[in-house]
């Protein structure tokens, strides 16, 4: 893979993959020219003295910010789009370590894709404080979001289409039921309820269940009977083979959900080509947040933050006992599973969760206090929450797990 | 933001528990067991705690999923089982949340794969988050938290390590109390329910489970009918809402119910059930059983189903005995003379499990019974 040479590109050009491969960077006129606009403004401010890669942290954390504050359409899509473009490289590697050992038919494009829709979710929980960078979180965030996937896909595949009914909850039933079109998922989702509770596995186990089983039909269409007449619009009465259907239907529909949709890549990208002129020309918030970030010597203190918490993290990381280290290392930098870690060292996932946690924590509490102390923060879990997304991004980084992919050939 | 690391989950591996209890309470039971070490060492909770734990469950998990534990008379626990694959959610039964007893200040996300007993606690959230943000559910009566909202582990346990003070709880209003006829009738309505938390006003049914005796009795009255502790107790103990004739009828009608043909060692018990059989109105109608000893240690069952007294069946009423299968093995239609109505003989060995329905318009009523 090329890396991208200039800022402009960085931040508005997407990979197009053919053959499994990355095969070039796709320009999007519109970024390309928002970017350029975005950094004449700031080149008409004094510039900050920092290198290239300094400046991309400043940009990311820019267009972050612009996106959170972003209600004011279409200036938070184009955040957005500044961003997604910026995450690609770790989107990409992202899909590839964690596919390369599996066995799944889908390919590394439909694991890219599944992965960068849910960037809205990894840009909500991004702190951009502490100095924690993006494309080292956005890669952790889409390696655990496809690895989840990855377990999810091979559970489900284990299971009976009735089984599976008992093996989902009800959150992801109304996504899977959504996703497949349909408006009106209340008799589905009571449906599957009443199934829920006069299904018993430790009865039924053993049993194909079909719609001849009378005893668990009858009770469910009863109890869906008496239940239906509390929802609005009320659906019609319920019969057998109707409900037998509907569950059947939500079942196909869960497998699906779990599937991505093969869909060009910059389909997901928000209003591409709208509005060209407006969203260049900056709005007076632009200019203000642009100059804060600027005056305040941002960039410099970010440096210095950055600098006192590697610190801080090393010393503590340094203070953990061996086994931890090891098991920090088979985490962090070999991208093993608390699963794998146990088999590769023969002990049970239990000490492998102990242990790693335990490491974790220790490090968490280091750098909770040196903030509390030196910084003057208040201690609140909320912020626990937050440092612990900076911890999580800096033994990422530590670990070279990104890094270590070289240049991205 | 859980979601983002497994950094923190916790993986644990339960013993196989025993597959005599319902899938719920497996499920609980798989919970509370399997997190035992986990609870040692990260809570310092002991066997004894756990086995306490357990036995007082009993009479929770067959109504509500979910157990409690207490930490050094501090801080209560709430582990919260789910056997979904998926991590979409952490749903919480109102219960834990809004009966004031029943609070807790943790709710622990676990994940519980019942075939192949591996637990994953996978994080947790505050009593005070459930209340706050949490979306309340009111088909199924729970609180609903996002995946994606739910609090790694390593924050709990850092609070704690730091001993930060933040309140976990929010407030709940007392539930009010219920008097004996007020839970006698209310356990009546709902024996025979599928879903019995969801059939009453949430006030009175956590009036009710709160109360463990009051679980006791409903957690017995979901279970069938023992025909043979009938016979043994000669009929001096009936359970699940039965009752001897004798408190349900007049002295002349109960003296009459299956005289004839009756031998003297039979065993009578009575019900009494409410049909709904307008929009608003119900009618009350007895059910009516008596069993005895055949030479051969087959029991011989007999059914009526009689009116109130001074009153008179529904005109469409129908009585039906069913197999274990749910199939109809015989049926009986009140006619405009009937008085009452009753199903034919039925011999059956020891064991078999049945049941006896009775239909009026579009309303089903089950008793399930065991020989």
């Amino acid at each position: 893979m090329l890396e991208r040479a200039s800022l402009v590109e960085q931040f508005s050009t997407f990979i197009e993959l053919a053959n499994e491969r990355f095969s070039r960077w796709v320009p999007d006129g519109r970024l390309m020219r928002s970017m350029s606009a975005a950094q004449n403004r700031l080149g008409e401010q004094s510039t900050p003295a920092t290198d290239e890669q300094g400046m991309a942290q400043f940009w990311a954390i820019y267009w972050h910010r612009r996106w959170q504050a972003g209600n004011a359409e279409p200036h938070a899509a184009l955040a957005y789009g500044h961003l997604a473009a910026f995450v690609q490289e770790a989107c990409y590697w992202a899909a590839q370590k964690t596919t390369q050992f599996s066995s799944s038919r889908y390919t590394l494009a439909d694991y890219f894709q599944l992965a960068i829709a849910r960037l809205d979710t990894v840009l909500k929980s991004f702190s951009s404080e502490r100095g924690s960078r993006l494309e080292t979180y956005a890669y952790v965030a889409f390696k655990n979001i496809i690895r989840e996937t990855l377990r999810q896909q091979k559970e489900i595949h284990i299971c009976s289409d009735w089984g599976l009914l008992l093996r989902l909850s009800q959150t992801r039933l109304e996504a899977s039921l959504r996703a497949t079109g349909e408006r009106d998922i209340a008799p589905a989702i009571l449906a599957w309820r009443c199934f829920k509770a006069a299904y018993d596995p430790a009865v039924h186990y053993t049993r194909q269940l079909d719609q001849t089983d009378a005893d668990i039909w009858s009770v469910v269409v009863r109890e869906y009977n008496q239940q239906r007449r509390t929802l609005s619009p009320i659906p019609p009465s319920g019969e057998v083979p109707t409900l037998h259907k509907t569950l059947r239907h939500c079942a196909a529909a869960t497998r699906t959900y779990l599937y991505p949709k093969v869909a060009s890549l910059n389909a997901a990208l928000p209003g591409q080509d709208e509005g060209e002129l407006q969203d260049i020309l900056a709005s007076p918030e632009e200019d203000a947040l642009l100059e804060a970030m600027v005056a305040h010597e941002e960039l410099s203190q970010r440096r210095q933050q950055q600098a006192n918490i590697d610190q801080v993290l090393r010393a503590a990381l340094g203070q953990l006992p061996d086994e931890a280290q090891q098991i920090f290392t088979l985490y962090y930098q070999d991208n093993q599973t608390q699963q794998q870690i146990a088999e590769v060292l023969g002990i049970k996932q239990y000490t492998v969760s102990r242990r790693l946690s335990k490491a974790r924590e220790a490090m968490l509490k280091e750098i909770a206090i040196w903030s509390r102390d030196t910084l003057h923060i208040p201690l609140t879990s909320d912020l626990l929450a937050s440092i612990n997304t900076v911890l999580e991004e800096w033994l990422a980084r530590h670990y070279g797990a990104l890094a270590s992919e070289g240049s991205l050939s | 933001m859980t979601f983002l690391s497994s950094a923190s989950y916790v993986w644990l591996e339960a013993e196989p528990v025993s597959p005599v209890a319902s899938w719920p309470v497996q499920l609980n039971q798989l919970c509370l067991q399997g997190l035992a070490p986990w609870l040692a060492d990260e809570f310092g909770i002991t066997t004894a705690q756990i086995s306490e734990a357990l036995r007082l469950h009993a009479t929770v998990w067959p109504l509500v999923s979910g157990s409690a534990i207490a930490v050094d008379n501090a801080i209560r626990l709430i582990l919260m089982p789910s056997a979904a694959i998926d991590q979409s959610e952490l749903r919480v039964p109102q219960e834990w949340v809004d009966i004031p007893d029943w609070v807790g200040d943790y709710y622990l996300a676990v994940r519980v794969n019942p075939d192949s007993g591996q637990l994953c606690v996978w994080g947790y959230t505050t009593h005070v988050q459930l209340k706050q943000t949490a979306r309340y559910d009111a088909d199924d009566r729970s609180y609903c938290l996002e995946g994606e909202a739910v609090t790694d582990l390593a924050v709990l346990s850092t609070t704690r390590a730091l001993g930060l003070a933040e309140a976990t709880r929010a407030g709940v209003s007392a539930l009010s109390e219920l008097s004996t006829p007020q839970v006698n009738s209310l356990i009546q309505r709902l024996t025979g329910t599928l879903m019995p938390r969801l059939a009453v006003p949430f006030a009175l049914w956590g009036a009710m489970v709160r109360d463990e005796a009051v679980r006791s009795r409903l957690v017995a009255a979901a279970e069938p009918a023992n025909l043979s502790q009938w016979l043994s107790l000669a009929g001096a103990q009936l359970t699940q809402g039965w009752q001897t004739l004798e408190s349900l009828l007049p002295a002349g009608q109960s003296a009459l119910a299956f005289r004839a043909g009756e031998t003297a060692n039979a065993v009578r018990g009575g019900k009494r059930l409410m049909l709904e059989t307008g929009t608003l109105a119900t009618t009350a109608v007895i059910l009516l059983v008596a069993v005895e000893i055949e030479a051969d240690e087959r029991m011989s069952v007999r059914v009526q189903l009689r009116p109130e007294p001074d009153a008179s069946l529904p005109a469409d009423v129908e009585l039906s005995l069913l197999s274990p299968t749910g199939e109809v093995v015989q049926t009986v239609t009140r006619q405009p003379q009937d008085d009452y109505i009753q199903l034919k003989r039925f011999r059956l060995p020891p064991g078999y499990r049945f049941t006896i329905q009775i239909r009026s318009g579009s309303q089903t009523v089950q008793e399930p019974l065991t020989t």
